[in-house]
């Protein structure tokens, strides 16, 4: 990782608003096995997985307090260290690419549903990656402007929503069981790329990051919660009919003369996408940079979103095709990978070592 | 890009200015070869005045340049005592020293013996002596130029405060900021900017605040400038900036020596530059652009309403005319059923799309503004009165552009003015905004913010954040944000830029 320090504030208010864009942007086809009521469980049951998925990175980061895995794994093995970069930033890219085809589909059926909007996903991609090349400085104070706004946008829509809620819509909590909800958690806890990102760029925040850690996952398990409390609520069945059922929620929302609050959402929506999408190609841009030193960032960067825009520009427009690429288990299993696995197994190789 | 086609063009039509590499010349015993050097440097310039005399059988003479002496004190302070006095047992290089003990204290003096230092400070006003056999020169500060009286500055009015602002000259506004600050810790180092106009450049801070590794940037800035002309403080600006590219700059200017005192008490340096009255100061956050002298004259309750004030116009400057654009465009579903009939008929009787619209009257807005700007002030006047009566009104009822639309752009104009220091930029991000808007909407508008929010974030002008104390959160410094603390409570301490990193 570079050398650039951020706060522990910095780094999760970042991490808090790419988290809410992953929340403002559920399909209900991730939740289809649950009841509604349910809905509001898991969203507190995935953050309990992430806590017990970042158990070994704790471990391995009260070792070495300045080292990301890559450094670890370099340290033991260089080559392998080369190896797992490209792996990670092949992670980052898959989710890079999923963001940004999520944002087109939004954009592509909801906002301008007869307009080719190919050129708005080039230009997210383009402001990303300028985003990126002005480093995490600057991305981490750009999260603490934005994060104050947002949440104030995000309450006040929640605001104008409470008198609409129906307690008839609230079903039974775990209607079908307690394992279809502990496998809905447990998928949305594989789509959590901000577990990733802790593993590679912890050691850029300087603070109390445990507690720091335990705040993030309290504010974002209860802002999630709330949403999900209040868009059953209000919406009841009708959420599953949605393709976006935040947004829908917040066409509901009403203030004074002033109706349909979605543009508000979707703005906070588009704000938090570009966090994402530059952080993840910023920390995409570092890793390679470290590794081909040969390549300049601008280069790297360059290239990623070159690609990026193409692959999105193939699937933009297709249902299918994004529903191929968005794939529950492949997150699953890339997160469980590179934020769970890979620490876990270094964390025993580095006790073995100590041991002999 | 080192031989790019661009720049070979630019080198066809341009010259490198080198550094001299002319070796020193002395001044010579001759008084006619040192004359004619003189003659040789300055050419036929009728402004040059030479006045010889012959005292106690020595030979002298006095070059000086009409228009940039003071007469009275040359012919009563300098002139007068050397013809008094007695050279006749005096030889050589003896004799300068002798006319220079004998002129009044009063008077700035100074002994060399380069020759082109001598010119040099004849040029700027200096009187230059020479005495056959002396191989020096001395020069008395007798400059006296006309000038400006200290006017309230234009640029910066207040209700409150000093009527006072910075002249030209440096020299007087050195001593305005001084009568304001009565202590050794206000320090200033002089350098010399511009291969030709050896324009002076004053850098001032306070000694015991100011970080030392903040002011050799300065310095050392200012002297790596490399600069043919200085014509004003706007040329040194660029030197100073942060390297990442922006609309915003992280360089303050002001014409107020108030102000200016108030920016280096916290720990801040300010540079003057001789022959503008805009002094420069650095580093320079974002915030302070909403911050002015009446804020901290006035009651802090005053003060935090009239700041909010000028963030809502700063809002509505950027982003009032885009958005306008992208909710008429693509989200009509956000206007008030009361007005979305309003605004739909006015609308559709225009023949352009709204974008357009929204473009070309803005355009027509700027063009009468520079076109007052630049007027003579009673000419001014009455391209104001063409610009609001004859194209706002007649358009609107010719039915080229709406009505609504001509509401958004005098808000935007007025709302622009309130923060007067941020003009530059609001002027091109609202054109830019207006087209976002008309292309993808409040979403392309969000993604324009965005961008601009990162680029403001990432400036860190001599390492302090530019967005500081928002962010990086410096909570302390909250206190004079938006609401301002008392000064009963801000007297005790005082804020320094340095802790702001």
């Amino acid at each position: 990782m570079s050398k650039s320090k951020i706060s522990t504030f910095q780094f999760f208010s970042m991490l808090f608003l790419t988290r809410l864009l992953t929340t403002f942007t559920y399909i209900p086809s991730y939740t289809k096995d649950i009841e509604l009521s349910d809905l509001v469980v898991q969203a507190v049951l995935r953050y309990l997985i992430c806590v017990v998925m970042m158990i070994p990175v704790y471990f391995l980061f009260k070792r070495n307090p300045d080292m990301n895995i890559l450094d670890i794994v370099r340290n033991k093995w260089a080559k392998g260290g080369k190896i797992l970069a490209v792996f990670y930033s092949a992670v980052l890219f898959y989710f890079t690419v999923t963001t940004v085809s999520r944002l087109d589909l939004f954009t592509g059926t909801i906002v301008f549903p007869e307009t080719n909007v190919n050129y708005f996903l080039v230009f997210v991609i383009l402001i990303g990656c300028y985003g990126a090349y002005l480093g995490i400085e600057a991305l981490g104070r750009s999260a603490v402007l934005s994060v104050i706004p947002v949440t104030a946008a995000l309450v006040f829509i929640i605001a104008t929503l409470i008198g609409k809620i129906d307690f008839l819509n609230y079903t039974p909590v775990f209607y079908k069981g307690v394992l279809p909800v502990f496998k809905t958690a447990l998928n949305a806890a594989g789509r959590t790329v901000e577990l990733v990102m802790i593993t590679l760029a912890i050691p850029v925040a300087s603070g109390k990051k445990t507690k720091s850690f335990f705040i993030w996952i309290f504010l974002q398990a209860l802002v999630t919660a709330s949403l999900f409390f209040v868009e059953v609520g209000v919406m009841g069945n009708f959420t599953n009919t949605q393709l976006f059922p935040v947004h829908s929620l917040a066409a509901l929302a009403k203030f004074s003369m002033f109706g349909r609050l979605d543009p508000i959402i979707t703005g906070i929506w588009i704000l938090c996408a570009f966090l994402k999408v530059s952080f993840l190609l910023y920390l995409q841009g570092d890793i390679l940079h470290k590794e081909f030193e040969n390549l300049s960032k601008k280069t790297i960067l360059a290239g990623l979103g070159a690609l990026s825009s193409v692959i999105c520009l193939y699937i933009a427009g297709s249902v299918q095709r994004f529903t191929v690429v968005d794939n529950s288990l492949a997150k699953l299993i890339a997160t469980a990978l590179t934020a769970t696995v890979i620490p876990a197994v270094m964390l025993v190789l580095n006790r073995r070592k100590k041991y002999e | 890009m080192k031989n790019s086609w661009f720049k070979k063009r630019i080198e066809e039509i341009t010259v490198q200015d080198e550094k001299s590499n002319k070796e020193k010349v002395r001044v010579s015993a001759d008084l006619q070869k040192n004359k004619a050097y003189f003659k040789q440097q300055l050419g036929e310039s009728f402004d040059v005045k030479y006045r010889d005399c012959t005292v106690s059988g020595h030979d002298f003479v006095f070059v000086m340049l009409d228009g940039m002496c003071d007469h009275l004190l040359i012919t009563e302070q300098i002139m007068f005592p050397v013809i008094n006095t007695d050279f006749s047992d005096t030889n050589g290089d003896s004799i300068v020293y002798k006319a220079a003990d004998g002129v009044s204290a009063s008077i700035d003096k100074s002994i060399t013996s380069d020759i082109d230092k001598a010119i040099s400070e004849m040029l700027s006003g200096n009187l230059v002596l020479m005495a056959q056999g002396a191989q020096f020169a001395v020069l008395f500060g007798v400059q006296s130029f006309a000038k400006r009286s200290p006017d309230e500055p234009g640029t910066e009015n207040q209700e409150r405060g000093s009527r006072e602002g910075f002249v030209e000259n440096f020299k007087d506004n050195i001593a305005m900021v001084r009568r304001r600050v009565r202590s050794p810790v206000f320090k200033i180092k002089t350098l010399e900017v511009g291969t030709t106009s050896k324009t002076r450049v004053c850098v001032c801070y306070m000694s015991d605040r100011t970080d030392g590794k903040l002011l050799d940037d300065v310095v050392e800035r200012i002297k790596n400038a490399q600069l043919d002309i200085v014509a004003g403080s706007g040329f040194i600006q660029p030197f100073l900036d942060d390297k990442k590219a922006s609309v915003f700059t992280c360089v303050g200017t002001t014409e107020r020596p108030d102000v200016f005192t108030a920016k280096l008490s916290e720990g801040k340096v300010g540079i003057i530059v001789d022959g503008t009255p805009d002094a420069l100061i650095v580093p320079h956050l974002f915030i302070e652009n909403f911050h002015s002298l009446d804020d901290y004259l006035k009651r802090p309750y005053y003060a935090a309403f009239v700041r909010t004030l000028k963030i809502i116009s700063f809002m509505f400057s950027v982003f009032l005319p885009g958005l306008y654009v992208a909710i008429c465009t693509f989200h009509q579903e956000m206007i008030p059923e009361t007005m979305v009939f309003g605004i739909t008929s006015q609308e559709s009787k225009t023949p352009l799309p709204i974008v357009a619209e929204a473009l070309l009257i803005h355009l027509v807005y700027e063009i009468v503004r520079e076109a007052g700007l630049r007027m003579p002030k009673a000419v001014g006047h009455a391209v104001s009165i063409v610009g609001a009566l004859v194209i706002g009104e007649s358009a609107v009822t010719a039915g080229i552009i709406a009505a609504p639309m001509l509401i958004v752009v005098g808000l935007t104009a007025v709302s622009s003015f309130v923060v007067s220091s941020l003009y530059e930029p609001v002027a091109v991000m609202r054109f830019t905004f207006i087209i976002i808007g008309g292309m993808v909407g409040i979403y392309g508008i969000m993604m324009g913010f965005a961008a601009v929010l990162v680029n403001m974030a990432s400036l860190s002008p001599y390492n302090t954040p530019f967005m500081s104390p928002l962010s990086p959160t410096k909570i302390g410094a909250w206190r004079d944000l938006v609401m301002r603390e008392s000064w009963v409570n801000m007297g005790k301490r005082r804020m320094e830029i340095s802790k702001m990193k």
